[in-house]
């Protein structure tokens, strides 16, 4: 009948049906469930933990919550922060400090890698370096917000309503942590840029000098200086440029290559009429700090002109900071002029202080596309290490020639006179001079934080007005000679307020304590 | 007489596209005598034309349906006199409808027809497209409305969704940006029952689509599916309701060409008002001296501000007015021809629709065809075939800086009015951010093509009396590329007279996606009618595959900016993704209506669902639906009561239904491959966590996403009772009571920060919509002056009703969840004024916000709600929604003689704005201030002003740093959506130049806008995003539309 093929037909029609199963993959990511199979797989994971472990802006910023810089705008994350308005719900950059997205990957690393069929050696090595990683977050929020929660494995998002665990038992943690991975670490990864054991002891020696257990800060630097695999570069300006990066200064860094994963904030250092933000620039209390080439401080040296405070004076002030009159970029810098785009008071992205950081952009015309470059950032280096040994010898009062030479090195490499050793004799004369070698050799480096708060100095040095440079004056626009018609007037930036006993710490952002469900509880003071 | 021109569309084609689409009987259409002449030569012969004229009482009815019972594909409808012409053979009969008049048959007998048809308020034989099928909309019990081409003719709207705007009770349609190609809105039916994707359904010709796709045109009629029992069919998809829209098939007859056009203006609706370099100037100084730094601008500068003399120097630029530069000339031009015969119809449109922006660059010209066959095999087979093709280009500017367009936009809105354009010698100012319009001078452009194809077969097959079989396949292939040329600019230091900065690098992103939808349906219908019952069942198969690929290519470093092929581009840096994702859907579902006597109904409908997306067990869910209806203006009693001379019907209608949700996230058209998670329950490496290590880029992943095994659809619950009244004084009234529960709606909660991972989904909450809904149609004529009023207007309650967390959880710097709150409310401070003096801040004993530093004169007054004596977190409370309470809409037509007018506003009530970011301005060198802040507090000029006082950069009287209620704003608007006034050209004018219809129209849309809300920015514009987009616009267009 025509009737019932013609229904036949229909039955065909849907017989085409798709007959797929309702069980589907993901076609392009790679199962979780389905993974450490091979090699490959785990240097992947590994590779995907060092992305963003550290951030080269958050270097840089951190030096705006000291008395070294000044970032202008709130909304960059670090006023607040630095001038003492922050609050829990204007936390500013605590909110991206505030963070175990690494700790996670590493965690599900830890809990996953022995099912990977690779070598014990690289298992080891990997380890090694995942370990360094998660410990290196845990101190940077172990300083910046004291109590955090110690997370060690992946967490459900129940498991993760944890308190905060004391201070000393993540400073315990970090410790143990970094002291097992440089066991595992090689002395010399065959690519830059991965943790090696240095790396691992380089920090140590950061937790225990912010925990100033002196002692054992002498043991690990000395350790590591007997690694003898670094030395300081010999060109300070050029140590930081791309053409020189992963020399033998450096201990750890946040590897780039242009276009490819460029560093792409570089340009927010740079003055405005660059096309810079201003967005991290020093402050007078930096410029200040800076010896005279002769070796000594302004205030000592007959030789300095308050008139003429940038001449003379340190290599490193040259190398680190663009100053009125300063030759930069194939002209002269002139913030001074209200007319100028750098002018202090005048368009936004001038800077605030009339100075600029230099350090890192010696030539910023050098780079195709400064918003995409490939220089390294410096997490950690060796001048570091051999200042904290210093350091640590002094607390101990071991006053001996190690502590003389280490400052030497730091200072002759730099271009500076040796330390004067009878200026410099005893326990408190060498403390302020190591303490203002390691501001001076660091500055813009992102570690003065970190050590006015050990010191217990931030009191004394974050509270009060915050100036730029003098304002009333005008610059030679060949010569770059400055005159200043008053040694009075500076550019005012901001009054900053520091709170002891409430300011040594970052605000827990109240999004984080909101979606700690009241178990994580505020810092002291906000 | 030209009153219902606009109707020519009206009716007629529903039951026939119905028909043809669905294959649910019609009970006033059973193929039931189909058997006698279906076949064989001998139908031929006896052919013939039958013509004739229709009229009412007024006079000749333009618009009337006219079809063979006997064989309803049959159908044409009268012209502009009331005449018609149809192939029919004598002995059959010929049915007469049109909306407000009985229905009339008539046999064919060889003689020219006369047809009176008396004005009738029950519109017992309207039908109406429902889910599968038509369906009476006497016998409807679900909440459902439609509107058919009518309501949308001869409007210059650009896209469906601006198009079915206040139309609808119960649905919000929120245009979000008036940008060419881009303008389509935001489309809520019954309130926000999800914070994903809370889309309707949308189902064009039968198969599942996107409103983006479909010339509005093109569309027969619009029908929405409100509430569960009406709704469930759908099933998992139809939680946020459905939109079923039909699109025109040809009629038996003649051909029929029509030809409709407008061309005409564009301009934005409402700009912000800043201040310009002047008053800048001073609240800047101000702004500074409050915060005890040196002044800007020295009192020589601001006179030179106001003088002009110097604009090199001192300028005063108008950047919005640089911005807003172009016309926004758009047109529109469709032609459609259609015909058929007793064995075949088709219809074929071609639409062009040319937008340029209002800004430079910015346009779209979109190109639409679409043609619709329908053939009866024979007397038990009936093909439909629809194909369409939309191809449809946009460009848009883009920016060296950002590379997108937004920032032009934001730019605009924030460099300052003493940043010089242009020098007078030629050269771009500039400052840290750039200037925008060197930018769109640049003319960067993002070049997007899309090419969207719909093949729509179906075939019909009548298996036995009653009992049919239809089996549609849709395909739906989509084709997209974009390619994004982003040109870097260097300006020039006029100062230094040397090379200044340069912006961006020369780059180029070409991206191509595509996507293919398959949807393949078998539906088995039966309709029996023995005596006063009446039953129809439906059953049905489904099953839909969706796949999305994509791939994105990008290079920089081109030598030149006029070459913009990727090979020219420098391969040191290139980059190239892709990726794919696919989506398959299963479906079981079926449906009984029961009618006894006219009076009472019942039905049932059931799905049961499976997907790709969920693990396991959870995969399968169950949507079943009840409702019922009664009629009680068919009661006897009622009838004797003589209640009937003043009701012409009453129906109670109530209901119960479940229905689903999967989609988490709404599928962008710019997305690729699209947001949504298609894979929620598997961890997953997400791939490009790539590293540097070696000094060399290397491969890395890392899990970045939380996955879920155990998600499972979210469900809602909805349940619904309505009221249909017609009055015999034409006032027809719907209401409805709806209360729809989404339970375990899908919410990525706020997670601790130590999970580590972004915040996870999870079936967290319960969310309730209730509401009223009414709508009121009257109809009248006096004379010549006919007019018809319609309006509609909803209260919506939207409640969090579960929370699984008991705490408020803030989710964003404005947003929080709670439960007894709206899904979007707006989170803050309470704010108790403004201090005027530091004593009233000191002697408040409460410490301010962050710490309590720099407070004083000026500032806003938090409440501390805790009592703690100092405002923090701890104090913020709940400040409104962003998502109206009332919304409403109201039309006129009015017609008199030969002319026309169509008015139709579109409100919302009960809303609030958050004021912030560009749509406040800021008073710093790099953001312009709007002129709100004229009225700052100052100590000595303005010591009541109701602004606080004039700050750059402390937060605590930010509304992004420390959002309070002191920057909520009423949002509620009324806006005159349309106005349209058109002239018929006479019959004396039309017979002489041998056409059948001609009209001449001017209409305007967005005209007029009454709302309190913010100076200058748009109600409509989207909560969080106030000064980064496109506005919307307003359009003045004239048009013609002719019938030859």
């Amino acid at each position: 009948m025509l009737n019932k093929y013609k229904l036949f037909i229909l039955a065909g029609f849907f017989g085409f049906v798709s007959c797929e199963p309702l069980d589907q993959e993901p076609l392009d990511r790679n199962n979780s469930e389905n993974f450490w199979n091979t090699q490959e797989e785990t240097a992947y994971a590994v590779t995907g933990l060092y992305s963003g472990w550290e951030v080269g802006s958050q270097i840089f910023y951190m030096d705006c919550v000291s008395d070294n810089s000044n970032s202008d705008f709130s909304w960059e994350g670090f006023q607040p922060l630095g001038n003492g308005t922050a609050s829990p719900t204007n936390a500013g950059n605590a909110d991206s400090r505030y963070s175990y997205e690494h700790i996670r990957r590493a965690n599900w690393i830890l809990e996953n890698i022995d099912q990977s069929p690779i070598s014990e050696e690289l298992r080891e090595k990997f380890v090694g370096e995942v370990r360094t990683i998660r410990a290196y977050r845990y101190l940077d929020m172990a300083i910046l917000f004291g109590d955090v929660p110690l997370i060690t494995k992946t967490v459900t998002t129940d498991e993760a309503l944890v308190e905060a665990t004391p201070r000393a038992e993540v400073f315990a943690f970090i410790d143990k942590e970094l002291r097992e991975a440089a066991d595992l670490l090689p002395v010399k990864q065959t690519e830059t840029g991965r943790m090696t054991k240095g790396s691992a002891l380089g920090l140590l020696a950061r937790s225990l000098a912010f925990q100033r257990k002196h002692e054992e800060v002498a043991l690990v630097t000395q350790e590591i200086i007997d690694l003898g695999v670094y030395q300081l570069f010999n060109d300070y300006a050029g140590l930081f440029e791309e053409a020189n990066e992963s020399n033998s200064e450096v201990i750890s860094e946040i590897q780039h290559v242009a276009k490819v994963q460029g560093y792409t904030s570089l340009g927010i250092m740079m003055p405005n009429s660059m096309g810079g933000w201003s967005s991290i620039v020093p402050t007078q209390s930096l410029v200040d700090v800076y010896e005279t080439k002769n070796g000594k401080t302004i205030q000592e040296d007959p030789a300095y002109q308050e008139n003429q405070p940038f001449t003379d004076r340190d290599p490193r002030f040259e190398a680190t900071v663009v100053y009125p009159g300063a030759r930069y970029n194939g002209s002269i810098f002139d913030p001074l002029n209200p007319s100028s785009s750098n002018f202090p008071s005048g368009p936004d992205n001038a800077s605030s202080t009339a100075y600029n950081y230099r350090k890192y952009l010696q030539n910023p015309s050098s780079y195709e596309n400064v918003w995409d470059v490939g220089v390294n950032v410096i997490v950690q280096r060796y001048a570091e290490i051999l200042l904290l040994n210093a350091e640590a010898n002094i607390e101990l009062n071991r006053i001996n020639d190690q502590v003389y030479a280490n400052i030497d090195l730091v200072r002759e490499r730099a271009k500076m006179p040796k330390v004067d050793r009878n200026t410099y004799a005893n326990q408190s004369e060498l403390r302020e001079l190591v303490r203002r070698e390691i501001r001076v050799e660091l500055a813009g480096e992102g570690r003065r934080f970190f050590d006015i708060v050990r010191w217990n100095i931030a009191k004394d040095v974050m509270n009060g007005p915050v100036y730029g440079s003098l304002s009333n004056g005008s610059v030679n626009s060949t010569t770059g000679e400055v005159t200043f018609t008053s040694l009075k007037d500076r550019f005012f930036v901001e009054n900053r307020v520091f709170k002891e006993g409430k300011n040594e710490l970052w605000p827990i952002p109240q999004t984080v304590i909101d979606r700690s469900k009241g178990t994580l509880k505020q810092n002291p003071g906000y | 007489m030209n009153k219902t021109t606009t109707r020519l569309f009206k009716r007629n084609a529903i039951p026939l596209a119905s028909a043809l689409m669905m294959g649910l009987t019609i009970p006033a259409f059973t193929y039931a005598a189909s058997t006698v002449e279906a076949s064989g030569p001998a139908f031929l012969v006896q052919q013939q034309q039958v013509s004739g004229t229709v009229s009412s009482t007024e006079g000749p009815l333009p618009g009337v349906t006219v079809s063979v019972k006997e064989n309803p594909t049959v159908a044409t409808s009268t012209d502009d006199n009331g005449q018609f012409t149809i192939q029919a053979t004598e002995g059959q009969t010929l049915q007469f409808r049109a909306i407000g008049y009985a229905s009339v048959e008539q046999i064919v007998d060889g003689t020219s027809l006369q047809i009176t048809l008396q004005a009738d308020n029950q519109t017992i034989d309207e039908v109406v497209v429902v889910g599968f099928g038509t369906q009476k909309k006497a016998n409807l019990t679900g909440a459902v409305q439609s509107i058919d081409a009518k309501d949308l003719e001869d409007r210059p709207v650009t896209n469906v969704s601006s198009a079915l705007q206040g139309k609808f009770a119960g649905v919000t349609i929120i245009q979000n940006s008036g940008q060419p190609g881009k303008d389509n809105g935001s489309v809520r039916i019954r309130g926000l029952g999800t914070v994903n994707n809370a889309d309707p359904l949308v189902i064009v010709d039968g198969v599942e689509s996107s409103m983006n796709n479909i010339n509005p045109n093109d569309i027969e009629s619009t029908t929405v599916l409100k509430d569960g029992p009406s709704a469930a069919i759908y099933g998992s998809k139809a939680a946020n309701g459905v939109i079923l829209i039909t699109t025109k098939k040809g009629k038996s007859g003649a051909p029929q060409l029509n030809y409709s056009g407008y061309a005409g203006w564009q301009a934005p609706t409402r700009l912000p008002n800043y201040m310009r370099s002047y008053d800048h100037a001073v609240i800047l100084n101000e702004a500074l001296m409050n915060e005890g730094k040196t002044v800007r601008f020295s009192d020589t500068e601001l006179d030179a501000f106001q003088n002009h003399t110097d604009l090199d120097t001192y300028p005063d630029t108008d950047w919005l007015g640089l911005l807003y530069s172009e016309n926004g000339f758009q047109q529109n031009h469709n032609v459609q021809l259609s015909g058929g015969t007793d064995k075949i119809n088709y219809m074929a449109s071609l639409g062009y629709l040319g937008q340029n922006g209002v800004i430079p660059v910015a346009n779209s010209n979109r190109y639409n065809l679409r043609t619709n066959i329908g053939a009866q095999v024979t007397s038990r087979l009936k093909i439909d075939l629809g194909v369409a093709y939309n191809y449809q280009r946009i460009n848009e500017p883009v920016n060296p800086y950002t590379g997108d367009m937004a920032q032009i936009f934001r730019q605009t809105n924030r460099i300052p009015s003493f940043i010089p354009y242009k020098y007078s010698t030629g050269e771009y100012g500039y400052y840290g951010d750039g200037n925008p319009i060197a930018w769109l001078d640049m003319a960067s452009t993002d070049r997007m093509i899309y090419k969207h194809t719909s093949v729509n077969l179906s075939g019909e097959y009548e298996i036995l009396d009653g009992l049919k079989f239809k089996q549609v396949v849709g395909f739906q292939p989509i084709d997209n590329m974009s390619s994004k040329f982003v040109k870097a600019i260097t300006y020039y230091d006029v100062a230094a007279q040397q090379p200044g900065p340069t912006q961006g690098v020369n780059n180029l992103t070409v991206l191509n996606y595509q996507s293919e939808r398959l949807t393949m349906q078998s539906l088995l219908t039966y309709d029996k009618t023995i005596g006063n019952h009446q039953l129809n069942l439906l059953g049905g198969f489904m099953d839909e595959t969706l796949r999305h690929d994509y791939s994105s290519a990008y290079r920089q470093g081109f030598l030149t900016q006029n070459l913009e092929e990727l090979e020219l581009g420098d391969p040191n840096g290139q980059v190239a993704t892709g990726g794919a994702k696919k989506l398959i859907l299963r479906s079981f579902f079926g449906r009984v209506n029961y009618a006894f006597a006219g009076k009472y109904l019942f039905e049932a409908n059931v799905r049961h669902d499976g997907t790709s997306r969920f693990i396991g067990k959870n995969q399968w869910s169950t949507f079943p639906s009840f409702s019922a209806g009664w009629r009680l203006s068919q009661e006897d009693f009622f009838v004797n009561s003589g209640l009937s001379n003043a009701i012409t019907e009453l129906k109670i209608r109530g209901g119960w239904g479940k229905l689903g949700n999967q989609q988490l996230q709404a599928a962008a058209l710019t997305s690729y491959p699209t947001g949504d998670n298609y894979y929620p329950g598997h961890f997953v490496l997400s791939p490009g966590v790539n590293a540097v290590l070696g000094n060399e880029l290397q491969s890395g992943g890392a899990i970045l996403d939380p996955a879920n095994p155990l998600l499972i659809w979210e469900e809602t619950v909805s349940s619904n009772i309505g009221m249909d009244l017609n009055f015999s004084n034409n006032i027809s009234v719907v209401m409805d009571y709806f209360d729809r529960k989404t339970n375990s709606v899908l919410l990525t909660l706020p997670a601790p920060r130590t999970f580590g991972l972004s915040d996870p989904t999870e079936n967290a909450g319960k969310v309730r919509n209730r509401g009223i809904e009414l709508q009121v149609n009257y109809r009248n004529q006096v004379g010549d002056f006919n007019y018809e009023i319609s309006a509609n207007g909803s209260y919506i309650k939207n409640e969090l009703v579960e929370w699984k967390s008991p705490a408020a959880e803030p989710h964003s710097d404005y947003y929080v969840y709670q439960a007894g709150l709206p899904i979007r409310a707006f989170y803050g401070y309470e704010t108790l004024g403004i201090y005027r003096s530091d004593e009233e801040y000191q002697n408040s004993g409460v410490t301010g916000i962050n710490g309590g530093q720099n407070i004083g004169a000026g500032d806003i007054i938090y409440k501390d709600q805790n009592g703690d004596n100092k405002i923090d977190g701890q104090d913020r409370v709940y400040i409104g929604s962003p998502d109206p309470k009332y919304i409403f809409g109201l039309t006129a037509n009015l017609s008199y003689k030969n002319f026309d007018l169509n008015v139709f506003f579109q409100g919302a009530a009960d809303v609030q704005g958050y004021l912030w970011g560009e749509a406040l301005g800021m008073i710093s060198g790099s953001d312009k201030p709007t002129d709100i802040y004229q009225d700052r507090f100052h100590p000595e000029h303005n010591p009541n002003g109701s602004m606080p006082r004039a700050l750059t950069t402390w937060v605590q009287n930010s509304p992004s740093g420390t959002p309070s209620d002191f920057w909520i704003q009423n949002g509620s608007y009324l806006r005159m959506k349309n106005l349209t006034l058109g002239y018929n050209l006479p019959e004396t004018v039309l017979s002489r130049i041998g056409l059948k219809g001609a009209k001449i129209y001017y209409s305007g849309q967005n005209l007029l806008t009454f709302t309190g809300f913010a100076k200058g920015f748009d109600p409509e514009a989207p909560a969080g995003t106030r000064g980064n987009y496109y506005p919307q616009v307003k359009t003045n267009v004239f048009g013609l539309n002719v019938n030859f």
